[in-house]
């Protein structure tokens, strides 16, 4: 579990803490959405989970340990992976496979068994036969399903996922989104930053922050089957979602857990 | 799919050459340089020679592109070749006579002495570059430095950079041209005016290429922190390549041939 | 008066052996006050179609006139302008006010700064308090609007805009639709997107490419009725659109397919009740 008490984080120089007040819980096997407009510290939080940044005031732990341990901070980081935004800038590799294997060679893993997690890395995003492939010549999502693998071959626990889907087209956008959904399922941990609620539909939560404080926390079908509080929070609500809601005025029973066209069209024509 | 964007120079071939492990191959190339600077002949030349287009024949590297590298030279070796065969009033016999300029026939032996172990030089070590790829070479050079570790020389970490920088050659080759073009539809001109005003033309191209570079290296450190990149001590290699029995043997038989050569003749 | 491409193609390295036919046969009409949406997936030829129609690359089959001329002809430069993907990494100037007047400099347009400052008022960036500050400290939603000013102030009856909501959160997309919104009322627009859902409600038409090939064009609403090309080149529905096919699959009638929700919604509703 990666918990975080109480946390305050100043940047060096700055006026107002990027986070205040903040306290919440990663468990492995589940996934967060993490919203709220630019500037409302997401970036910041992340960056906390994985000891690149150190609380100002409170704490900060992943499965026990104290992110502050200097000790430690290897495993930190290799149990917590972290993907940003932009795939391009953080590959180091000249081939994908040795850009995926970049993270277990840091920590001296065995040739044998480098071989073994670069396999099972590249396997876990369907990038099986791209081994050999230079990063310029991948697609955008391919490349981010890349740092995705090089995070995996550290064999974290934890995955964290800053904007990654950005700067992807819908394809690749997809493609991120069930990757993800395949590690959930095999037990890593996930938070997932995004400026589409459409992303996070089926997270197990999701959290909104606002200059720095949890504006909202709870799940994605309340916060969809809430229109005027999500507007509140700054968060378009999908189309899809103020049909079913316009379905309702009309007098028409749509559940609340219809969130995509199959799910208002099963409520009104049954398959 | 974009179009592989080569760089460097290498030239993909399935040879007895390509096969061999880089560091076989930077041996190679220090000892042929050695040899070159040893011979003191034409008939020493000739040898090399003969052993540079035998290399090339067994590496199936067209000899018009391992030529390629002699064009960029052309200026600088006619100018050793002039330098050397022409004389001001010498004293000696002249081959031919131009007022007090004359074409001194030792100086011309001289100058084209060098010219053609320039020539030699730049076809033989760019076998090493025809045949290798830049990863191969960098991975190569990070082993034949690390003895220097011992001596406090930041082996790994060099290599490290050599690599970051072959990785990112064609993604900020990609970036330059997508900055050119759009700064081209906002009406900037890059062939207009003199060259002051050329170079000028190039600042709103250069300006945010290299903004968007330090952006990039920000991220990079970040991910590489993240991925425990600690320096290059304790580091191990997913696909380490190691010299076999016929990189011994192909090393030692032909670095001893190619220094005999050079003493010889 | 019109934006025209008539069986538009282009190869890239054409004649080299790994030579890339990244559009062929292409040809639209762009008016004044359009909303063209060109959506197809990576590498379908969207950013080479745009280039075409800018005049940054020139036709390897087929042409292109604007308003009549040549796009590369001197009398038609600066008729169009076009804003790249993710504009904002090309800012270079110190001052927005300096990096927006660049195109209209380089144009010969009397009072640059003057044409500037309205093109960010046009984006909603009040020229007064954005002008003097320097591009790089913009945050992500005003950085798109600057660099999206930086085109209008081309003034061109055309514009194109590649991807111009990519990326950004809610807000910065809504500003960026805004502005679009307001520029249409004077010029043509087209749009390049994977996410068509944002810009269909306004379209006046859409483009589908795939793998250079043109795989429906038309009314938006005609999609309905013809969806196959546009699936099969790997693009999705919006939800809204979906949401009526699925309903037509299982027996509703719908005669008209509506592209907003709340239209959308009294159309299923109507439909529903009708079956009672
Ligand atoms: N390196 C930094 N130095 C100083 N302030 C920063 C730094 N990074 C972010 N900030 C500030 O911290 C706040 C939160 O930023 P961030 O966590 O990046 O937000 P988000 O990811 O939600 O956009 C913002 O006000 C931002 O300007
Ligand atoms: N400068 C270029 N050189 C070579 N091939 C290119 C270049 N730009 C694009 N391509 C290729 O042309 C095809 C269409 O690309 P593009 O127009 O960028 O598509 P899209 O914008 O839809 O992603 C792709 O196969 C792409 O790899
Ligand atoms: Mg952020
Ligand atoms: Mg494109």
């Amino acid at each position: 579990m990666i918990e975080l008490r109480d946390v305050r984080f100043v940047y060096p120089g700055a006026r107002r803490p990027a986070l205040d007040g903040v306290s919440l819980r990663v468990e492995p096997g589940r996934t967060i959405g993490l919203l709220g407009p630019n500037g409302s510290g997401k970036s910041t939080l992340v960056r906390l989970m994985n000891a690149l940044l150190l609380p100002t005031d409170g704490t900060v732990s992943v499965d026990g340990i104290d992110t502050g341990d200097d000790a430690s901070v290897w495993t930190i980081r290799s149990r917590v992976g972290f993907v940003q935004q932009n795939p391009d800038n953080q590959i180091v590799g000249t081939v994908a496979e040795e850009d995926v294997a970049f993270g277990p060679e840091n920590l001296g893993v065995p040739p044998a068994e480098l071989r073994v997690r670069v396999d099972d890395a590249l396997a876990a995003v369907g990038l099986t036969g791209l081994e050999r492939r230079e990063p310029h010549l991948l697609s955008e999502g391919q490349k981010q399903r890349l740092a995705i693998a090089g995070a995996l071959a550290l064999k974290p626990s934890y995955l964290v996922l800053d904007e990654p889907t950005a700067m992807l087209d819908g394809a690749g956008r997809a493609d991120v989104l069930a990757a993800l959904a395949a590690l959930r399922a095999r037990g890593v941990g996930i938070v997932h930053i995004t400026h589409h609620l459409e992303d996070v539909l089926g997270a197990d939560r999701v959290i909104v922050l606002a200059d720095g404080r949890i504006a909202y926390d709870g799940t994605p079908v309340e916060l969809v089957g809430d229109p005027s509080r999500a507007g509140s929070l700054g968060i378009d609500v999908p189309p899809i979602v103020v049909l079913a809601d316009a379905l309702r005025r009309e007098g028409i029973a749509v559940p609340r857990d219809a969130v995509t066209a199959e799910g208002v069209v099963e409520s009104l024509w049954p398959s | 799919m974009r179009v592989p964007v080569t760089f460097g120079q290498y030239v993909p071939a399935e040879s007895p050459v390509h096969s061999l492990d880089a560091k076989t191959k930077m041996g190679l190339v220090a000892a042929f340089t050695t040899a070159v600077f040893l011979v003191d002949g034409f008939p020493g030349l000739a040898v090399m020679a003969l052993g540079v287009a035998l290399g090339l024949r067994i590496s199936r590297v067209p000899a018009r592109i391992a030529l390629r590298g002699i064009k960029a030279l052309t200026v600088l070796l006619s100018f050793t070749l002039i330098a050397h065969a022409l004389r001001w009033n010498p004293a000696t016999v002249a081959l031919v006579r131009l007022g007090p300029l004359a074409v001194d026939a030792g100086g011309l032996r001289e100058g084209v002495f060098f010219v053609l172990r320039v020539v030699l030089l730049v076809v033989g070590t760019s076998l090493l570059t025809l045949t290798t790829t830049p990863v191969q070479l960098t991975d190569g050079l990070e082993r034949v430095m690390r003895p220097l570790a011992a001596l406090g020389f930041p082996a790994g970490e060099v290599a490290m950079m050599l690599t970051i920088a072959l990785r990112f050659i064609p993604t900020t080759a990609q970036e330059a041209e997508k900055i050119l073009v759009a700064q081209t539809a906002r009406g900037a001109r890059f062939d207009e005016g003199g060259p002051v005003k050329r170079a000028r033309a190039f600042v709103p191209v250069m300006v945010p290429l290299f903004v968007n570079l330090f952006r990039r290296a920000e991220d990079l450190a970040v991910a590489m922190e993240s991925r425990c990149y600690r320096g290059g001590e304790g580091r191990t290699r997913l696909n380490a390549s190691a010299m076999t029995g016929r990189d011994w043997l192909v090393l030692l038989s032909v670095a001893a041939a190619l220094i005999a050569v050079g003493v010889v003749l | 008066m019109a934006l025209v491409a008539r069986d538009l193609g282009y190869t890239y390295s054409a004649g080299a052996e790994y030579r890339i036919e990244a559009l062929r046969g292409v040809r639209l009409t762009l008016e004044r006050g359009d909303l063209l949406v060109i959506a197809g997936v990576t590498g379908s030829g969207k950013s080479t179609l745009l280039r075409l129609l800018a005049g940054l690359l020139e036709p390897g089959t087929g042409d292109v006139e604007v308003d009549g001329d040549a796009p590369r002809s001197r009398v038609a430069r600066g008729r169009v302008a076009i804003v790249f993907q993710n504009p904002e990494s090309q800012f270079f100037a110190e001052t927005l006010m300096a990096d927006v007047a660049f195109g209209p400099r380089n144009l010969g347009i009397d009072a640059a700064e003057d044409v500037a400052a309205a093109a960010l008022a046009s984006v909603g960036l009040d020229p007064v308090a954005y002008g003097g500050r320097s591009p790089f400290t913009l945050s992500g939603g005003e950085a798109r609007r600057g660099a999206i000013a930086g085109a209008l102030a081309m003034r061109a009856p055309y514009l194109l805009l590649d991807e111009p909501t990519a990326g950004l959160d809610d807000s910065g997309r809504r500003d960026v639709l805004a502005a679009i919104g307001r520029e249409r009322a004077t010029s043509g627009v087209a749009v390049v997107t994977h996410d068509p859902d944002e810009f269909l409600g306004d379209a006046t038409g859409l483009l589908a490419l795939d793998a250079g090939g043109v795989v429906f064009e038309g009314d938006v609403r005609d999609l309905i009725d013809r969806p196959e090309g546009y699936l099969a080149a790997g693009l999705r529905l919006p939800d809204v659109v979906q949401a009526q096919v699925l309903a037509r699959e299982r027996g509703a009638v719908i005669d008209r397919v509506e592209l907003q929700p709340l239209a959308a919604a009294r159309v299923l509703a109507q439909a529903r009740r009708a079956e009672r």
